[in-house]
């Protein structure tokens, strides 16, 4: 499995205007509907809000990774937002603003190749180079080209 | 030879913020010069496992998570027990903490 095979150019949105944490949410959701990636867009935000009440995806650097592994998800996914300006209020643990967004959606059960590739995206966030080659990327072909790169790379 | 600290992360969900907590440890580590092994604890299952030995040569633990870790074996080490995204915030903090020997010995429960 490659990284392409979780997220494509309609999964990628760029300077966005979020009002709020919400609106990041259902705007995100969405895509994942018009993609046919979940299959109860309610039950799905859900999921994603249960975990967010847990402590804020939020966790500084500019990152907020909302996420769900849920029955809800027909198949693993992920969308990539960039959200304009400084960012959106994503109720970060640090109280800073955020303005790059993966949202993970994961199916219960099956199989775990794509936790994988999420491991090494989780790693590479923590890199400030690669954080701001995202924040760079001008159209949604240069970003899925950061993260192919990425994922040919082999683990440290 | 550096200087060696072992560490756990582990989160909820296991998706994410068990791997972000162990490369932000990890780099800390090597930037102060020291060496961490760290196990993820995440959806995949446990990887990156700490041996008897790696827990012996270590100065220090730390521990990164959200969800139950098996503690018993690290029962008389120097020991820190933070959330898994304080980890990932204050990783540089934590492994100065750590190799200034500031951590409490831990007695494991039972």
């Amino acid at each position: 499995m490659n990284i392409t095979d979780l997220i494509n150019e309609q999964l990628i949105i760029l300077n966005e205007d979020f009002d709020n944490k919400n609106d990041v949410i259902d705007k995100l959701a969405k895509r994942f509907e018009a993609s046919d990636i979940i299959n109860d867009i309610e039950g799905f935000k859900d999921a994603i809000k249960a975990r967010e009440k847990e402590g804020s995806t939020g966790i500084g650097m500019g990152i907020a990774i909302p996420h769900a592994k849920s029955e809800t998800v027909n198949k693993p996914a992920l969308i990539f937002a960039k959200a304009k300006g400084e960012g959106v209020d994503f109720e970060a643990l640090d109280d800073t603003l955020s303005d790059l967004i993966f949202m993970i959606a994961v199916p219960s059960g099956g199989e775990n190749l794509h936790l994988k590739i999420l491991q090494k995206l989780s790693r590479k966030l923590m890199h400030d180079e690669f954080r701001a080659a995202l924040r760079e990327a001008s159209d949604p072909s240069s970003v899925l080209k950061i993260l192919e790169e990425m994922d040919k790379e082999e683990q440290s | 030879m550096s200087r060696k600290l072992v560490g756990v992360t582990s989160c909820p969900t296991g998706i994410a913020h068990t791997y972000m907590a162990a490369e932000q440890l990890e780099k800390a580590a090597k930037k102060a010069g020291a060496k961490i092994k760290v196990e993820t604890a995440g959806s995949i299952g446990v990887e990156n496992g700490l041996s008897k030995k790696d827990i012996e040569e270590a100065e220090a633990v730390i521990i990164a998570a959200d969800a139950r870790v098996e503690m018993a074996r690290f029962d008389g080490k120097p020991l820190k027990e933070v959330s898994v995204s304080h980890a990932i915030k204050k990783s540089a903090e934590l492994i100065e903490e750590a190799l200034d020997g500031n951590f409490k010995i831990y007695k494991a429960k039972e």
